[in-house]
């Protein structure tokens, strides 16, 4: 399985990092396809670094970041555990290595724990017919086991990256429609039983929900020429069903985001249009003390035009 | 889905998978969302997914990892070797519908006399009991369970007890009361069970290996096994290592048990041996030797909890010339003959390796 090492490679590390950048991910700690010094004496080949602000825990989180392009064609399944793995032993041999923090000073002010390898598979009309396969090989990838530091490990393919796409859009399409308060769109951490901390909002996605089946925000509409108003915003990436939304409707509650007489809006990704417009009255019937509504998120086949442009940039 | 079932919160997610949820279920869990947390333990992993939202099909997924619903009944038990002789039955019939645990809620339900005209000889019994969990933690109450169990009198001071199980905790409910209560009773009590931890790697080997030629009785030929599980402790790591024989090996393995040479000495078993490797379960094909019906049973040794169980997991009948194979309906009381045949003969098997 041979990744195109050359221009498509290169191509898409630069498109991944806007999608994470438009994320609020900030990936000026260092150029993109670097060779970093490890505790190993040896040099570690790299694609990106990032780190973000982590709404839960007020922390700088740093990102080691892995870039693959491949065809679906030659996808081997094999391949996932190796890389993970290597991900894994590469953030050990830096995450502590005077060298890579003498040359990188930024890393120190994160917690260099957590690895993201983004595999694009450019044929995408075709990655249905990987989609099993490459699940399967997520499940089976083995990583090292037993005591000491650990690392968390993030694989995402075309389903999470085109998710992730969708979601910058339907945030810009919002923001375009509310352009006097386009600023205060912000994500919500809330605060949650087991942890101490206070509920946060922020522009910024951790990866935590990166990787979660609905994302809660929210953003200030302007309500008319005389006031604005406070709007409480879910991205779903779930089944249309009710019991579903039953459980979402539960978890707004508990998080005491469930206000009567705010402005709720539903996107979702998902859309099985007849089934839905079965069960839409009861739905909206849920959230009808809150104004609820809903609307589409783009369900993109490939990656949109803004990506693109950003992978053609030198 | 329960009427009442909200979305946890963060402390129960945590909870269940961290405590409750089995260390391969998580990984596996995680790992399908592509996300791998590397020299964790359970609770690390469970604490970063437990700040992560959930859809509902996710949560139901937990949800039953966590219950460990098992649909599909198996038979375990045991037998009570008591100081004097004792009528178990008067003991069982006293305590009908009572509440006899406040832990658990468990209810004894009425002691049934064997239906002798259909030559069954086991008293049975019903008992419900509430699986509580640690923390009483919302999200997964309401595991009300019941299940049937049998008693047969082998002699004055010796009983046999054996528990459907619809799941593999209902068999130590059974035994987690019974032998405490007939302390009460002024008896010294010994329960005798299926214990792999009493086996050797070797003995647990013949045990798979003559349960094979034997276990199903006179009138049933093995033809295959189908599968084989292993198992190796990991002192690092919280779970033991759980394999599967490679299907290639199988039939390696069916020959040694029907030619009746060592299961020890086929290279793939002795491989396994040498590596650390312990036999844990074994599920085995027989075809009847004059009729056209197939079993397939399975017997296990599980550790969470400790239990021997025999289940029988597919009967089947030939059809046509092709002798094609096809899935029959079987009675209960014709599948608790077999499980109870099945069960008798790993019991003289155990006690014979034992001796």
């Amino acid at each position: 399985m041979a990744e195109d090492q050359s221009v498509n490679a290169d191509r898409w590390t630069r498109e991944a990092k806007a999608i994470l950048e438009n994320l609020g991910w900030v990936s000026s700690i260092a150029d993109l396809n670097i060779d970093v010094p490890g505790e190993d004496g040896q040099m570690h080949g790299i694609d990106g670094l990032f780190s973000y602000s982590d709404g839960y825990t007020d922390r700088e989180e740093g990102v080691f970041f892995e870039a693959k392009s491949y065809l679906t064609t030659s996808f081997n399944p094999k391949k996932i555990s190796d890389w993970v793995y290597t991900l894994d032993k590469k953030i050990r041999n830096l995450r502590n290595s005077p060298d890579f923090h003498e040359q990188f000073p930024q890393i120190k002010k994160t917690h260099p724990r957590n690895g993201l390898l983004a595999i694009w598979f450019r044929d995408a009309e075709k990655f249905i017919n990987i989609r099993q396969a490459l699940s399967q090989a997520r499940q089976d990838a083995q990583v090292l086991r037993g005591r000491g530091l650990s690392n968390r490990l993030f694989v995402i393919s075309n389903d999470e990256i085109l998710r992730l796409t969708s979601l910058i859009d339907a945030i810009n399409s919002w923001k375009e429609s509310n352009k006097t308060h386009s600023d205060s769109f912000s994500f919500i951490y809330p605060s949650l039983s087991n942890s101490y901390h206070p509920m946060r909002t922020m522009p910024i996605l951790n990866l935590e929900l990166l990787n979660s089946s609905f994302v809660l925000a929210r953003g200030i509409e302007q309500k008319d020429k005389y006031g604005s108003e406070d709007v409480l915003i879910v991205f779903y990436f779930g089944r249309l069903d009710q019991p579903s939304f039953k459980i979402l409707h539960t978890c707004l509650l508990r998080l005491n985001l469930y206000e009567s007489g705010k402005q709720l809006y539903i996107y979702h990704y998902q859309r099985d249009d007849e089934n839905f417009r079965k069960i839409k009255p009861a739905v909206e019937g849920l959230f009808s003390e809150m104004q609820g509504s809903f609307k589409y998120m783009n369900a993109p086949q490939d990656v949109p035009a803004w990506v693109k442009n950003a992978g053609a940039k030198q | 889905m329960l009427d009442n079932y909200q979305y946890p919160s963060q402390y129960e997610l945590q909870e269940v998978l961290g405590e409750i949820c089995s260390r391969r279920f998580l990984n596996s869990f995680a790992q399908q969302k592509g996300i791998f947390v590397s020299k964790s333990d359970q609770q690390e992993l469970a604490e970063m997914l437990s700040f992560m939202f959930f859809q509902y099909s996710e949560l139901e997924e937990i949800r039953r990892a966590a219950l460990s619903v098992n649909l599909k009944d198996t038979l375990a038990g045991f037998r009570v070797l008591l100081g004097n002789p004792f009528d178990l039955i008067k003991l069982l019939d006293e305590h009908r519908n009572k509440i006899v645990d406040d832990k658990n809620d468990m209810k004894m339900g009425a002691i049934l006399a064997p239906k002798t005209n259909e030559g069954l000889e086991y008293y049975t019994g019903e008992i419900s009991y509430v699986k509580r969990q640690p923390g009483k933690v919302q999200f997964l109450q309401g595991d009300e369970r019941s299940f049937e169990y049998y008693v047969k009198r082998v002699k004055s001071t010796e009983w046999e007890i054996l528990v459907k199980c619809t799941r593999p905790y209902d068999v130590r409910v059974v035994e987690n009361w019974l032998e405490p209560t007939l302390r009460r009773e002024n008896q010294q009590v010994d329960i005798q069970k299926i214990d792999q931890d009493q086996l050797t790697t070797e003995q647990t080997i013949e045990f798979f290996d003559e349960l094979g030629s034997k276990g199903a009785g006179d009138r049933w030929r093995l033809v295959q096994v189908k599968k084989l599980t292993l198992r190796r402790e990991q002192p690092e790591q919280e779970e033991d290592e759980v394999k599967e024989a490679p299907s290639n090996e199988l039939s390696g393995i069916t020959q040694a048990i029907l030619e009746g040479t060592e299961l020890r000495n086929n290279p793939f078993v002795r491989q396994c041996e040498k590596g650390g490797y312990r036999f844990t379960s074994m599920t085995y094909e027989y075809h009847h030797k004059s009729t056209p019906f197939v079993q397939i049973i399975r017997a296990e040794f599980k550790k969470k909890p400790k239990v021997f169980e025999i289940s029988l997991d597919d009967y089947k009948k030939r059809t046509g010339k092709e002798e094609k194979l096809e899935t029959e309906a079987i009675s209960e009381a014709s599948k608790f003959d077999i499980h109870t045949i099945f069960w008798h003969e790993a019991k003289l098997i155990y006690d014979r390796l034992r001796r």
